[in-house]
Protein backbone atom coordinates (compact mmCIF):
# COMPACT_ATOMS: atom_id res chain seq x y z
CA UNK A 1 0.00 0.00 0.00
CA UNK A 2 3.04 2.17 1.10
CA UNK A 3 4.65 1.71 -2.18
CA UNK A 4 1.05 2.21 -4.18
CA UNK A 5 1.02 5.55 -2.51
CA UNK A 6 4.60 6.21 -3.57
CA UNK A 7 3.84 5.71 -7.17
CA UNK A 8 3.42 9.21 -8.31
CA UNK A 9 2.68 8.58 -11.74
CA UNK A 10 0.23 6.03 -10.71
CA UNK A 11 -1.65 8.58 -8.41
CA UNK A 12 -1.45 10.92 -10.98
CA UNK A 13 -3.05 9.19 -13.65
CA UNK A 14 -5.98 7.89 -10.60
CA UNK A 15 -6.82 11.41 -9.71
CA UNK A 16 -7.24 12.04 -13.27
CA UNK A 17 -9.36 9.40 -13.87
CA UNK A 18 -11.20 10.03 -11.29
CA UNK A 19 -12.02 13.81 -11.95
CA UNK A 20 -12.84 12.81 -15.72
CA UNK A 21 -14.95 10.19 -14.60
CA UNK A 22 -16.68 12.94 -12.25
CA UNK A 23 -16.73 15.30 -15.48
CA UNK A 24 -17.95 12.54 -17.66
CA UNK A 25 -21.10 11.96 -15.37
CA UNK A 26 -22.03 15.65 -14.78
CA UNK A 27 -21.38 16.46 -18.48
CA UNK A 28 -23.74 13.39 -19.89
CA UNK A 29 -26.93 15.59 -19.73
CA UNK A 30 -27.81 17.60 -22.60
CA UNK A 31 -25.83 20.81 -22.38
CA UNK A 32 -24.24 23.66 -24.53
CA UNK A 33 -21.10 23.30 -25.62
CA UNK A 34 -18.20 25.36 -24.12
CA UNK A 35 -16.50 27.95 -26.34
CA UNK A 36 -13.33 25.74 -26.41
CA UNK A 37 -14.93 23.10 -27.27
CA UNK A 38 -16.56 24.63 -30.00
CA UNK A 39 -13.20 26.20 -31.24
CA UNK A 40 -11.28 23.08 -31.19
CA UNK A 41 -14.31 21.70 -33.30
CA UNK A 42 -14.26 24.55 -36.06
CA UNK A 43 -10.04 24.14 -35.69
CA UNK A 44 -10.60 20.43 -36.59
CA UNK A 45 -13.96 20.78 -39.35
CA UNK A 46 -11.74 21.61 -42.63
CA UNK A 47 -9.45 19.34 -41.83
CA UNK A 48 -12.32 16.46 -41.53
CA UNK A 49 -14.30 18.10 -44.29
CA UNK A 50 -11.19 17.48 -46.75
CA UNK A 51 -10.41 14.29 -45.38
CA UNK A 52 -13.75 12.95 -45.45
CA UNK A 53 -14.02 14.57 -49.32
CA UNK A 54 -10.52 13.21 -49.95
CA UNK A 55 -11.27 9.43 -49.19
CA UNK A 56 -14.51 9.32 -50.75
CA UNK A 57 -12.72 9.82 -54.02
CA UNK A 58 -9.81 7.75 -53.14
CA UNK A 59 -12.63 4.87 -52.54
CA UNK A 60 -14.87 5.65 -55.30
CA UNK A 61 -11.97 5.35 -57.79
CA UNK A 62 -10.19 2.54 -56.53
CA UNK A 63 -14.36 0.97 -56.30
CA UNK A 64 -14.21 1.71 -60.29
CA UNK A 65 -10.95 0.40 -61.03
CA UNK A 66 -11.77 -2.89 -58.88
CA UNK A 67 -15.03 -3.52 -60.86
CA UNK A 68 -13.47 -2.51 -64.59
CA UNK A 69 -13.97 -5.84 -66.67
CA UNK A 70 -13.24 -5.25 -69.72
CA UNK A 71 -10.04 -3.16 -69.93
CA UNK A 72 -6.75 -4.84 -72.29
CA UNK A 73 -4.67 -6.05 -69.06
CA UNK A 74 -2.04 -7.13 -71.73
CA UNK A 75 -1.16 -3.96 -73.06
CA UNK A 76 0.55 -1.69 -70.77
CA UNK A 77 -0.09 1.75 -72.37
CA UNK A 78 -3.65 0.86 -72.98
CA UNK A 79 -3.86 -0.16 -69.35
CA UNK A 80 -2.32 3.57 -68.27
CA UNK A 81 -5.04 5.12 -70.46
CA UNK A 82 -7.91 3.03 -69.47
CA UNK A 83 -6.76 3.87 -65.63
CA UNK A 84 -6.49 7.90 -66.66
CA UNK A 85 -10.09 7.32 -68.23
CA UNK A 86 -11.24 5.59 -65.24
CA UNK A 87 -9.95 8.22 -62.79
CA UNK A 88 -12.18 11.22 -65.05
CA UNK A 89 -15.21 8.63 -65.20
CA UNK A 90 -14.71 8.36 -61.53
CA UNK A 91 -14.44 12.49 -60.89
CA UNK A 92 -17.55 12.31 -63.54
CA UNK A 93 -19.41 9.85 -61.71
CA UNK A 94 -18.85 11.59 -57.94
CA UNK A 95 -19.97 14.61 -59.47
CA UNK A 96 -22.92 13.28 -61.30
CA UNK A 97 -23.87 11.48 -57.72
CA UNK A 98 -23.60 14.37 -55.67
CA UNK A 99 -25.61 16.79 -58.51
CA UNK A 100 -28.12 13.84 -58.29
CA UNK A 101 -27.86 14.34 -54.42
CA UNK A 102 -28.42 17.63 -54.41
CA UNK A 103 -31.10 18.10 -57.08
CA UNK A 104 -33.09 15.79 -54.31
CA UNK A 105 -32.17 18.06 -51.73
CA UNK A 106 -33.85 21.15 -53.26
CA UNK A 107 -36.84 18.90 -54.55
CA UNK A 108 -37.16 18.16 -50.91
CA UNK A 109 -36.66 21.40 -49.69
CA UNK A 110 -39.45 22.91 -52.67
CA UNK A 111 -41.92 19.99 -51.50
CA UNK A 112 -42.24 21.26 -47.95
CA UNK A 113 -41.95 24.81 -48.06
CA UNK A 114 -43.34 25.39 -44.74
CA UNK A 115 -39.96 24.50 -43.46
CA UNK A 116 -36.66 25.94 -44.39
CA UNK A 117 -33.36 24.36 -43.61
CA UNK A 118 -29.12 24.72 -44.52
CA UNK A 119 -27.99 21.97 -45.75
CA UNK A 120 -24.77 20.47 -44.28
CA UNK A 121 -21.55 17.77 -45.36
CA UNK A 122 -21.58 14.52 -43.19
CA UNK A 123 -17.83 15.00 -42.12
CA UNK A 124 -17.17 12.42 -39.05
CA UNK A 125 -19.16 9.61 -37.39
CA UNK A 126 -18.97 8.19 -33.92
CA UNK A 127 -16.58 5.21 -33.44
CA UNK A 128 -18.47 1.98 -32.04
CA UNK A 129 -20.95 1.03 -31.95
CA UNK A 130 -22.61 2.40 -28.71
CA UNK A 131 -23.53 5.71 -29.59
CA UNK A 132 -24.86 6.59 -33.10
CA UNK A 133 -23.95 10.29 -33.57
CA UNK A 134 -22.06 11.93 -36.74
CA UNK A 135 -21.09 15.49 -37.35
CA UNK A 136 -22.23 17.83 -39.63
CA UNK A 137 -20.32 20.90 -41.35
CA UNK A 138 -23.36 24.03 -40.23
CA UNK A 139 -23.14 25.30 -37.10
CA UNK A 140 -24.59 27.92 -34.88
CA UNK A 141 -23.67 30.66 -37.57
CA UNK A 142 -25.56 29.15 -40.12
CA UNK A 143 -28.53 29.33 -37.11
CA UNK A 144 -28.15 25.77 -36.14
CA UNK A 145 -30.08 25.15 -32.80
CA UNK A 146 -30.01 22.31 -30.46
CA UNK A 147 -32.79 19.68 -30.98
CA UNK A 148 -33.54 21.34 -34.21
CA UNK A 149 -34.44 17.85 -37.05
CA UNK A 150 -32.19 16.77 -39.16
CA UNK A 151 -33.42 15.22 -42.17
CA UNK A 152 -32.20 13.75 -45.86
CA UNK A 153 -34.82 13.59 -48.94
CA UNK A 154 -35.39 9.96 -47.55
CA UNK A 155 -36.43 10.97 -44.36
CA UNK A 156 -35.68 11.73 -40.92
CA UNK A 157 -32.06 11.20 -39.66
CA UNK A 158 -32.25 12.17 -36.04
CA UNK A 159 -31.14 15.68 -33.78
CA UNK A 160 -29.03 18.50 -33.26
CA UNK A 161 -27.40 17.70 -29.88
CA UNK A 162 -24.34 20.17 -29.50
CA UNK A 163 -23.67 23.27 -31.76
CA UNK A 164 -20.19 25.06 -32.68
CA UNK A 165 -19.46 28.17 -34.02
CA UNK A 166 -19.71 26.03 -37.88
CA UNK A 167 -20.45 22.39 -36.90
CA UNK A 168 -22.86 20.39 -35.02
CA UNK A 169 -22.98 16.78 -33.46
CA UNK A 170 -26.37 14.82 -34.68
CA UNK A 171 -28.13 11.89 -32.66
CA UNK A 172 -28.78 9.94 -35.70
CA UNK A 173 -32.51 7.99 -35.23
CA UNK A 174 -30.86 4.80 -35.10
CA UNK A 175 -29.18 5.64 -31.83
CA UNK A 176 -30.19 3.63 -28.82
CA UNK A 177 -31.05 6.19 -27.13
CA UNK A 178 -33.47 8.06 -29.98
CA UNK A 179 -37.47 7.58 -29.34
CA UNK A 180 -39.67 9.43 -31.88
CA UNK A 181 -43.34 9.71 -32.19
CA UNK A 182 -44.32 8.14 -35.32
CA UNK A 183 -47.90 6.50 -36.99
CA UNK A 184 -48.59 4.15 -38.90
CA UNK A 185 -49.46 5.49 -43.04
CA UNK A 186 -51.98 2.83 -43.24
CA UNK A 187 -53.80 2.64 -40.47
CA UNK A 188 -52.79 6.15 -38.98
CA UNK A 189 -52.00 4.20 -35.39
CA UNK A 190 -49.79 6.10 -33.06
CA UNK A 191 -46.37 4.57 -31.61
CA UNK A 192 -42.85 5.15 -30.51
CA UNK A 193 -39.87 4.32 -32.42
CA UNK A 194 -36.26 3.70 -30.63
CA UNK A 195 -32.92 2.63 -32.31
CA UNK A 196 -31.64 -0.80 -31.37
CA UNK A 197 -28.04 -1.99 -31.14
CA UNK A 198 -26.66 -3.61 -34.46
CA UNK A 199 -23.75 -6.06 -33.40
CA UNK A 200 -22.18 -7.60 -36.13
CA UNK A 201 -25.15 -7.61 -38.79
CA UNK A 202 -24.32 -4.26 -40.40
CA UNK A 203 -27.55 -3.87 -40.59
CA UNK A 204 -30.00 -0.88 -39.32
CA UNK A 205 -32.97 -1.35 -37.55
CA UNK A 206 -35.63 0.29 -35.16
CA UNK A 207 -38.36 -1.03 -32.90
CA UNK A 208 -41.98 0.17 -33.17
CA UNK A 209 -43.32 0.03 -29.32
CA UNK A 210 -46.39 1.48 -27.69
CA UNK A 211 -48.86 0.55 -31.07
CA UNK A 212 -52.52 0.03 -29.57
CA UNK A 213 -53.38 -3.82 -29.33
CA UNK A 214 -55.80 -3.38 -31.75
CA UNK A 215 -53.26 -2.29 -34.37
CA UNK A 216 -53.51 -3.84 -37.61
CA UNK A 217 -49.83 -3.87 -38.68
CA UNK A 218 -48.38 -5.57 -40.91
CA UNK A 219 -44.79 -6.07 -42.91
CA UNK A 220 -44.22 -3.49 -45.73
CA UNK A 221 -46.26 -0.92 -43.61
CA UNK A 222 -44.89 2.75 -43.57
CA UNK A 223 -44.07 4.50 -40.63
CA UNK A 224 -44.29 8.22 -40.65
CA UNK A 225 -43.44 10.89 -37.93
CA UNK A 226 -46.53 12.10 -35.93
CA UNK A 227 -45.51 15.32 -34.88
CA UNK A 228 -46.71 14.93 -31.41
CA UNK A 229 -43.93 16.76 -29.50
CA UNK A 230 -43.26 19.29 -31.79
CA UNK A 231 -39.75 18.38 -32.05
CA UNK A 232 -40.13 16.99 -35.74
CA UNK A 233 -42.68 18.16 -38.33
CA UNK A 234 -45.30 15.73 -39.05
CA UNK A 235 -45.01 13.19 -41.98
CA UNK A 236 -41.38 12.49 -42.71
CA UNK A 237 -40.24 9.12 -43.71
CA UNK A 238 -39.16 7.25 -40.71
CA UNK A 239 -39.27 3.36 -42.05
CA UNK A 240 -41.13 0.54 -43.29
CA UNK A 241 -42.25 -2.38 -41.21
CA UNK A 242 -40.07 -5.74 -41.73
CA UNK A 243 -41.35 -7.74 -38.86
CA UNK A 244 -43.91 -7.79 -36.55
CA UNK A 245 -44.57 -9.35 -33.32
CA UNK A 246 -47.39 -9.51 -30.49
CA UNK A 247 -45.19 -9.93 -26.82
CA UNK A 248 -48.60 -10.21 -24.74
CA UNK A 249 -52.35 -8.87 -24.91
CA UNK A 250 -51.50 -5.71 -25.26
CA UNK A 251 -48.52 -5.70 -26.46
CA UNK A 252 -47.22 -4.70 -29.83
CA UNK A 253 -43.45 -5.12 -31.27
CA UNK A 254 -42.50 -4.57 -34.77
CA UNK A 255 -39.01 -4.41 -36.56
CA UNK A 256 -38.60 -1.07 -39.25
CA UNK A 257 -36.36 -0.61 -41.13
CA UNK A 258 -35.37 2.87 -41.84
CA UNK A 259 -36.01 4.66 -44.80
CA UNK A 260 -32.59 6.47 -44.45
CA UNK A 261 -29.65 4.32 -45.91
CA UNK A 262 -27.61 5.46 -42.56
CA UNK A 263 -23.79 4.36 -44.14
CA UNK A 264 -23.74 6.42 -47.27
CA UNK A 265 -25.55 9.95 -45.63
CA UNK A 266 -23.08 12.57 -47.36
CA UNK A 267 -25.50 15.85 -46.72
CA UNK A 268 -28.13 15.89 -44.08
CA UNK A 269 -30.26 19.23 -44.04
CA UNK A 270 -31.14 21.06 -40.79
CA UNK A 271 -34.76 22.05 -40.54
CA UNK A 272 -34.17 25.55 -39.29
CA UNK A 273 -37.44 27.19 -39.94
CA UNK A 274 -38.89 24.84 -37.05
CA UNK A 275 -39.15 26.60 -33.60
CA UNK A 276 -36.39 25.01 -31.26
CA UNK A 277 -38.01 23.05 -28.19
CA UNK A 278 -37.40 25.23 -25.24
CA UNK A 279 -34.69 23.73 -22.65
CA UNK A 280 -36.01 22.15 -19.93
CA UNK A 281 -33.92 22.38 -16.49
CA UNK B 1 10.95 12.81 -34.36
CA UNK B 2 9.66 15.02 -32.09
CA UNK B 3 7.64 12.74 -29.53
CA UNK B 4 5.13 15.48 -29.33
CA UNK B 5 4.55 15.88 -33.05
CA UNK B 6 4.86 12.84 -33.26
CA UNK B 7 1.72 12.25 -30.79
CA UNK B 8 -0.39 15.03 -32.46
CA UNK B 9 0.17 13.51 -36.10
CA UNK B 10 -0.65 9.87 -34.56
CA UNK B 11 -4.13 11.58 -32.71
CA UNK B 12 -4.98 13.18 -36.24
CA UNK B 13 -4.68 10.23 -37.71
CA UNK B 14 -6.45 7.98 -35.52
CA UNK B 15 -9.24 10.64 -35.68
CA UNK B 16 -9.62 10.39 -39.49
CA UNK B 17 -9.32 6.64 -38.89
CA UNK B 18 -12.13 6.16 -36.23
CA UNK B 19 -14.14 8.89 -37.98
CA UNK B 20 -14.18 8.76 -41.35
CA UNK B 21 -11.80 5.67 -42.96
CA UNK B 22 -13.32 2.64 -40.82
CA UNK B 23 -16.69 4.19 -41.02
CA UNK B 24 -16.86 3.59 -44.30
CA UNK B 25 -14.77 0.14 -44.66
CA UNK B 26 -15.79 -2.25 -42.25
CA UNK B 27 -17.10 -6.06 -41.95
CA UNK B 28 -20.68 -5.73 -41.22
CA UNK B 29 -20.34 -2.95 -38.75
CA UNK B 30 -17.48 -4.72 -37.27
CA UNK B 31 -14.25 -1.73 -37.29
CA UNK B 32 -11.28 -1.55 -35.40
CA UNK B 33 -10.44 1.13 -33.03
CA UNK B 34 -7.55 3.06 -34.27
CA UNK B 35 -6.99 4.88 -31.38
CA UNK B 36 -6.51 2.45 -28.68
CA UNK B 37 -4.07 0.11 -31.10
CA UNK B 38 -2.34 3.88 -31.52
CA UNK B 39 -2.33 4.79 -27.41
CA UNK B 40 -1.30 1.52 -27.20
CA UNK B 41 1.83 0.94 -29.21
CA UNK B 42 2.69 4.37 -28.74
CA UNK B 43 2.81 3.87 -24.54
CA UNK B 44 4.74 0.39 -25.25
CA UNK B 45 7.75 2.62 -27.17
CA UNK B 46 7.42 5.85 -25.28
CA UNK B 47 6.18 4.84 -21.38
CA UNK B 48 3.24 5.28 -19.13
CA UNK B 49 3.25 9.25 -18.68
CA UNK B 50 3.55 9.54 -22.85
CA UNK B 51 0.91 6.97 -23.24
CA UNK B 52 -1.15 8.41 -20.82
CA UNK B 53 -0.67 11.88 -22.37
CA UNK B 54 -1.53 10.66 -25.86
CA UNK B 55 -4.36 9.23 -25.13
CA UNK B 56 -5.88 11.80 -22.85
CA UNK B 57 -5.55 13.93 -25.77
CA UNK B 58 -6.84 11.73 -28.28
CA UNK B 59 -9.48 10.59 -25.97
CA UNK B 60 -10.67 14.77 -25.17
CA UNK B 61 -10.67 15.48 -29.04
CA UNK B 62 -13.12 11.79 -29.49
CA UNK B 63 -15.48 13.35 -26.35
CA UNK B 64 -15.37 17.25 -28.11
CA UNK B 65 -16.28 15.84 -31.64
CA UNK B 66 -18.62 12.62 -31.13
CA UNK B 67 -18.36 11.83 -27.50
CA UNK B 68 -21.79 12.02 -25.44
CA UNK B 69 -20.46 13.47 -22.58
CA UNK B 70 -17.04 15.00 -21.73
CA UNK B 71 -14.31 12.71 -20.27
CA UNK B 72 -15.27 9.32 -20.80
CA UNK B 73 -13.18 8.72 -23.73
CA UNK B 74 -10.23 10.86 -21.77
CA UNK B 75 -10.45 8.10 -19.22
CA UNK B 76 -10.47 5.50 -21.19
CA UNK B 77 -7.91 5.89 -23.15
CA UNK B 78 -5.74 7.33 -20.36
CA UNK B 79 -5.92 4.56 -18.44
CA UNK B 80 -5.35 2.14 -22.01
CA UNK B 81 -1.97 4.57 -22.77
CA UNK B 82 -0.90 4.35 -18.63
CA UNK B 83 -1.44 0.41 -18.28
CA UNK B 84 0.09 -0.39 -22.02
CA UNK B 85 3.08 1.66 -20.63
CA UNK B 86 4.14 -1.34 -18.29
CA UNK B 87 5.78 -2.67 -20.89
CA UNK B 88 7.66 -0.22 -21.86
CA UNK B 89 11.20 -1.42 -21.91
CA UNK B 90 10.36 -5.45 -20.73
CA UNK B 91 10.25 -6.59 -24.16
CA UNK B 92 12.03 -6.15 -27.35
CA UNK B 93 10.80 -3.24 -29.72
CA UNK B 94 10.17 -6.17 -32.44
CA UNK B 95 7.78 -7.90 -30.60
CA UNK B 96 4.45 -7.01 -32.06
CA UNK B 97 2.47 -10.15 -29.76
CA UNK B 98 2.80 -7.80 -26.33
CA UNK B 99 1.07 -4.39 -27.79
CA UNK B 100 -1.48 -6.93 -30.19
CA UNK B 101 -2.63 -8.78 -27.15
CA UNK B 102 -2.35 -5.34 -25.08
CA UNK B 103 -4.63 -3.93 -27.49
CA UNK B 104 -6.80 -6.53 -27.64
CA UNK B 105 -7.45 -7.13 -24.24
CA UNK B 106 -7.65 -3.29 -23.50
CA UNK B 107 -10.19 -3.41 -26.19
CA UNK B 108 -12.20 -5.75 -24.33
CA UNK B 109 -12.43 -3.94 -21.37
CA UNK B 110 -12.93 -0.98 -23.20
CA UNK B 111 -16.12 -2.46 -24.74
CA UNK B 112 -17.48 -4.33 -21.58
CA UNK B 113 -17.47 -0.71 -20.09
CA UNK B 114 -19.34 1.14 -22.74
CA UNK B 115 -22.05 -1.83 -22.73
CA UNK B 116 -22.32 -1.40 -19.14
CA UNK B 117 -22.59 2.54 -19.33
CA UNK B 118 -25.22 2.03 -22.36
CA UNK B 119 -26.74 -0.76 -20.01
CA UNK B 120 -27.08 1.48 -17.28
CA UNK B 121 -28.66 4.40 -19.28
CA UNK B 122 -31.35 1.83 -19.85
CA UNK B 123 -31.06 0.22 -23.34
CA UNK B 124 -31.57 -3.34 -23.66
CA UNK B 125 -29.88 -5.86 -25.80
CA UNK B 126 -28.39 -9.39 -25.78
CA UNK B 127 -25.34 -9.10 -23.91
CA UNK B 128 -23.30 -12.73 -25.77
CA UNK B 129 -24.90 -11.33 -29.14
CA UNK B 130 -23.38 -8.40 -28.68
CA UNK B 131 -20.26 -10.02 -27.14
CA UNK B 132 -19.42 -12.65 -29.51
CA UNK B 133 -20.39 -10.69 -33.16
CA UNK B 134 -19.05 -7.29 -31.91
CA UNK B 135 -16.65 -6.89 -29.09
CA UNK B 136 -14.25 -9.80 -29.51
CA UNK B 137 -14.14 -9.67 -33.82
CA UNK B 138 -13.56 -5.92 -32.95
CA UNK B 139 -10.74 -6.02 -29.90
CA UNK B 140 -8.92 -8.57 -32.53
CA UNK B 141 -8.99 -6.18 -35.33
CA UNK B 142 -7.24 -3.61 -32.68
CA UNK B 143 -4.87 -6.11 -31.73
CA UNK B 144 -4.27 -6.39 -35.55
CA UNK B 145 -4.27 -2.64 -36.42
CA UNK B 146 -1.83 -2.20 -32.95
CA UNK B 147 0.41 -4.76 -35.31
CA UNK B 148 0.98 -2.57 -37.66
CA UNK B 149 1.21 0.35 -35.77
CA UNK B 150 3.72 -0.88 -33.37
CA UNK B 151 5.78 -1.69 -36.55
CA UNK B 152 5.39 1.58 -38.27
CA UNK B 153 6.52 3.90 -35.32
CA UNK B 154 10.02 1.43 -34.14
CA UNK B 155 11.74 3.63 -36.45
CA UNK B 156 10.02 6.68 -35.03
CA UNK B 157 10.43 6.39 -31.49
CA UNK B 158 13.69 4.37 -31.42
CA UNK B 159 16.56 7.09 -32.67
CA UNK B 160 14.99 9.21 -29.57
CA UNK B 161 15.72 6.10 -27.20
CA UNK B 162 18.64 6.09 -28.12
CA UNK B 163 19.92 9.59 -27.80
CA UNK B 164 18.26 9.12 -24.20
CA UNK B 165 19.96 6.00 -23.22
CA UNK B 166 23.74 7.86 -24.44
CA UNK B 167 22.71 10.80 -21.90
CA UNK B 168 22.35 8.50 -19.68
CA UNK B 169 25.13 6.35 -19.81
CA UNK B 170 27.51 10.05 -19.71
Amino acid sequence: MRNLLKNKPLLIALSAVVLLALLAVLTSKERKLTFIESAIGSVLQPVQAFASRASDSIIDFVETLLNTTDADLENQQLKIHVASLEQNLSEMDALRKENERLKQLLAFAQNTPELSYVTGAVIGRSPGIWFDTFTISVGRLQGVERNMPVVSPAGLLGRVSEVGATWCKVVSLIDSSMNVSVLVDRTRDSGMIRGTLKAGTGADTLELYYLPSESDLLPGDKILTSGIGGLYPKGLNVGEVLTVSRAGESEYNATVRPTVDFKHIEEAMVVVGMPAIEETS
Amino acid sequence: MNRKLLGLLCVLVCIYLDSVFFARINILGIRPDAMLAAVVSFAVHTGSAAGAGLGAAGGLLLDVLFGRSLGLYTAIYLCAGFGAGYFYKKFYADNVIIPAASAAALGVVKELLLALIVRLGGVSYSFLNVFGRYILPSALLSGLLCALFHVILKPLTMPQIKRRQVVLRR
